[in-house]
């Protein structure tokens, strides 16, 4: 392989490496097809073998041949020296296959179909051991042959042939050697071919490379020559948008602007026309510049001198600003301030002259300096308004003080009145002991009646309700009484106080125990205590009442009211005994479930604080058997005449009778409860608010 | 190193196909050497083989020496049936059998030649040293004259050609005809009568 290097490339051609990689494939891919013809002939020769029994031959000798391709092929390490080795091996198959085949002419065509299977190689070199070992294997036995021959010890070394000539020899030879050199010749030029398809391939691959570069590189140059192009037309329309806004700011500008070059006005606005009152441009071009100006200025300066000396400056400092005076087209002068810009158009220097026309800042300086005086005069006003609100102020903070003084005083008052009100509040706490201690206690009740409660709930700290009880044992009887005196608070508690007294006069002194008579008595005891008899007293104070007489010994109770009726729960009907008046058959019964609850209506008149004559008429009274067991309420009309519940309105007395009716079993303590928790419940609707003193008395009676 | 030793087991791969070589192929190319105190036996010489084992000798008896482990032997196995199926109505054919394998059989000769021909299995080296005999494959040729002696017709090689390849040099073959045509025994000089092929197992000469 090196000599074919040198002679097509040397190690500096840069092909060389990928040359030098190509061949190692081409080898590589050779070997490997050469692999399975060295398998195939071992077999070939294995199916030989039957023939003429020559299995030990064939294997014995196919055996090695495979191991010595395959030391070759794998451990010689020098490709030239393997490639040698196989070229041997192909060789030696060929001489296996004629042995076992007896010399048969056919299998010497093998040496014809081998030779061909190397030329895969491309190396000429590796035919060269191949037809070397058939020309030197036939010059050797042909040597044998003619130097022992039948002369010597009678070797038979050709099989088909006594003898061989030198012609059979020589075209034996001539013909391998030409198969030899054809296929070597042929190796070369496949392997130039190779080699020279390789060039082609990297030579269009490198030009391949260099086109792409060059495109690359025309690809970058357009990139950038369009680039530059884009940039010149930005440059250009920057630059067109930059005249174009010239113009506009110079043609369409509200302030004059004009050019002047050496010769005079070579263009102006039509702001300019405007102000000076020009129907057209060109009327206004031929004019000379001095007649755009008075004579003089308002300094007295010769206006051609003093414009010359603006010019001057202006091109001196590049720029000048002044005021000046111009002169329209009708004579009539108007001030500007005039702004002069040397600029260069079209390689000429030429003045751009502004005029700012300041004949509205004249006036608005003339209206300011008007409305300064007016100003002036205004804030003498407000000054002296400002004198007398300082005045004012004065006044004010004097009426303040008193203000504070009034406060103070207010304060005082009000501390003044917290004494006193806690004063009173005491005295009324004392006021509650008092007639806490007048009324009499559950316990004194209890004794005589085990089952009894008394729900007791003053509006304020003391009550105009009260009860009363007396035991007149020396009669066998007991007397309950509820009270519901007119009002509540202070003045309750003083018709309270007077009418628990006239009771325990007119029960304990008197020894009056008919109910409608305590009642009579107890109106007239009234009526004559606050002297309400007289016709110029206005007092209307008095109360409501019931009272309850038990009579032991006949068994009954004895019952009249005023205003306020008596509530019995009873199993059975009561059975009334009627006394007094027709008309006292004010019973209303309501049943529920095994138990009567019979409403004892009172009479509709209250004690004391009576107008009409009405007030005469005597009390009726109720008298029922004490038969069974009877359970008495006695109520105020706190309880039914409260607003509250849900709907904020009156418990009203039908309510009420329910609440008796579902609550009368259980026991006397609970029901106290229940009653003031039901009525907690119920004027927690209304705020909070009891409007009237509550008292119930409940009492269990038995005939016993 | 590794390069060198490659090399020379290559090489000694090489030596031992060549060995193969000579053992199975080239050394046939030689004729078999004489062996020692060996004594030719000429034509017409009156052999004493009844001694040694009968033969049917109603008509020529043709004795076929051979060896099934020696290669050579193989190499006329069809020529030797083709002399089999030609001749066997005019000739009583033997195949005295050298093995060195004591299971070899009748059987087994039958498979390879396909020819059902009697075998002689003892004795093979006193009749070969009778006849003259040194190697495998020969052929001899047993002719009973008028006085019932056996007379040596023809002893040697098949054909020049180991393979048998060359029909002009078809020795056995020629001297059955000059045998059935009632010939004087063939002179075919030393190319039929020096043996090419195996030695013997047992040389019998001189004893």
């Amino acid at each position: 392989m090196n000599l074919e290097n040198k002679n097509l490339d040397t190690k500096s051609n840069k092909y060389y490496i990928e040359i030098e990689g190509y061949l190692a494939e081409v080898h590589a891919k050779a070997d490997k097809i050469i692999d399975r013809f060295i398998l195939g002939f071992f077999i070939f020769g294995l199916l030989l073998a039957p023939i003429y029994d020559t299995w030990t031959f064939s294997l014995a000798t196919g055996s090695l041949t495979v191991l010595m391709y395959a030391m070759a092929r794998f451990v010689v390490k020098n490709k030239f020296h393997a490639r040698m080795i196989i070229s041997l091996v192909f060789s030696i198959f060929m001489l296996q296959y004629i042995g076992q085949m007896h010399g048969m002419a056919e299998l010497h065509f093998l040496f014809f179909t081998n030779i061909t299977i190397l030329i895969i190689y491309q190396d000429w070199r590796v035919i060269a051991p191949y037809t070397l070992a058939a020309v030197v294997h036939h010059s050797v036995l042909a040597f044998f042959q003619w130097y022992f021959g039948d002369i010597g010890n009678l070797g038979q070394y050709f099989i088909s042939y006594s003898a061989i000539s030198f012609l059979q020899l020589g075209f034996h030879f001539g013909l391998v050697g030409f198969m030899g050199v054809i296929c070597g010749w042929w190796a070369i030029i496949l392997r130039n071919n190779s080699i020279t398809i390789l060039k082609s391939q990297l030579l269009a691959q490198e030009q391949t490379e260099i086109a792409l570069s060059s495109e690359e590189e025309i690809r970058q140059n357009l990139e950038e020559l369009h680039t530059i192009q884009e940039k010149l037309i930005a440059t250009q329309e920057e630059e067109r948008k930059s005249n174009e806004v010239f113009k506009a700011l110079f043609e369409y500008s509200t302030n004059p602007h004009l050019l002047f070059d050496k010769r005079g006005i070579i263009d102006c606005n039509n702001a300019t026309l405007n102000i000076l009152g020009y129907s057209s441009k060109n009327e206004l071009l031929k004019i000379h510049p001095a007649k755009l100006s008075p004579e003089k200025q308002k300094d007295g300066q010769l206006s051609s001198e003093k414009a010359m000396e603006m010019d001057k400056i202006a091109r001196e400092q590049g720029y000048h600003r002044f005021e000046w005076t111009h002169r329209k087209i009708d004579n009539t002068d108007f001030p500007v301030e005039v702004t002069i810009n040397p600029i260069k158009l079209d390689d000429k220097e030429v003045l751009l002259v502004v005029w700012n026309d300041l004949t509205e800042r004249k006036q608005a300086e003339k209206e300011i300096t008007n409305q300064n005086e007016r100003l002036l005069l205004k804030n003498k006003e407000i000054a002296e308004s400002h004198q007398k609100l300082i005045a004012s102020g004065e006044e004010i903070r004097q009426n303040m003080e008193e203000l504070v003084s009034t406060q103070e005083q207010l304060q005082a008052q009000y501390n003044l009145l917290n004494i006193k009100n806690k004063n009173i509040s005491d005295s009324i706490n004392y006021a509650k002991r008092i007639q806490n201690a007048l009324l009499p206690r559950l316990a004194e009740i209890q004794q005589i009646f085990p089952e009894s409660f008394i729900l007791f709930r003053p509006k304020d700290v003391i009550s105009g309700d009260f009860y009363w009880f007396a035991n007149k044992t020396d009669h066998n009887l007991q007397i309950l009484v509820a009270a519901d005196c007119t009002g509540h608070g202070v003045p309750g508690a003083f018709m309270s106080m007077l009418g628990s007294s006239l009771l325990s006069n007119i029960i304990h002194d008197r020894e009056i125990h008919e109910p409608n008579k305590i009642l009579d008595l107890l109106h007239s005891s009234v009526e004559e205590m606050l002297n309400q008899r007289k016709s110029d007293n206005t007092n209307r104070d008095g109360m409501d009442a019931t009272i309850c007489v038990i009579d032991r010994n006949q068994n009954q109770i004895h019952y009249a009211g005023a205003n306020n009726s008596l509530y019995v729960i009873s199993q059975n009907s009561l059975s009334f005994t009627f006394g007094g008046n027709e008309n006292t058959k004010q019973i209303v019964v309501t049943e529920a479930k095994n138990w009567i609850l019979t409403e004892l209506k009172a009479d509709k008149k209250p004690i004391g604080g009576r107008a009409s004559k009405q007030n005469d008429l005597a009390y009726n009274f109720q008298t029922f058997g004490l038969n069974q067991e009877l359970r008495l309420y006695l109520s105020s009309d706190g309880f039914i005449d409260q607003i509250g519940g849900e709907n904020r309105k009156k418990l009203m007395s039908k309510n009420f009778k329910q609440l008796l009716i579902e609550n009368h079993e259980k026991p006397y303590q609970a029901q106290r409860d229940i009653f003031n928790d039901f009525f907690e419940n119920w004027i927690s609707y209304f705020d909070n608010r009891q409007l009237d003193d509550v008292m119930l008395l409940g009492v269990k009676v038995t005939n016993s | 190193m590794k390069q060198f030793l490659s090399l020379v087991i290559v090489i000694l791969l090489f030596c031992s196909i060549v060995f193969i070589f000579w053992k199975q192929e080239w050394q046939y190319l030689v004729p078999t050497p004489i062996p020692k105190n060996y004594q030719a036996v000429l034509p017409t010489t009156n052999l004493s083989i009844d001694s040694i084992i009968k033969l049917d000798k109603t008509k020529p008896v043709f004795l076929h020496f051979f060896s099934p482990d020696c290669p050579c032997s193989k190499y006329n196995i069809v020529h030797f049936r083709y002399l089999v199926e030609k001749y066997r109505n005019k000739i009583n054919f033997y195949a005295v059998l050298f093995s060195e394998d004591i299971n070899y059989t009748k059987n087994d000769f039958i498979s390879i030649y396909n020819v059902d021909i009697p075998i002689i299995m003892q004795n093979g080296s006193k009749i070969a040293a009778l006849c003259g005999v040194y190697a495998t494959p020969q052929a001899v040729i047993i002719k009973q004259d008028i006085k019932l002696n056996n007379l040596l017709f023809y002893q040697g090689n098949y054909n020049k050609s180991r393979y048998c390849s060359d029909k002009n040099t078809n020795f056995a073959e020629l001297a059955i005809i000059d045998l059935l045509e009632g010939k004087e025994p063939p002179n075919f000089g030393q190319l039929a009568t020096r043996a090419y092929g195996c030695e013997l197992p047992e040389n019998y000469f001189g004893k």
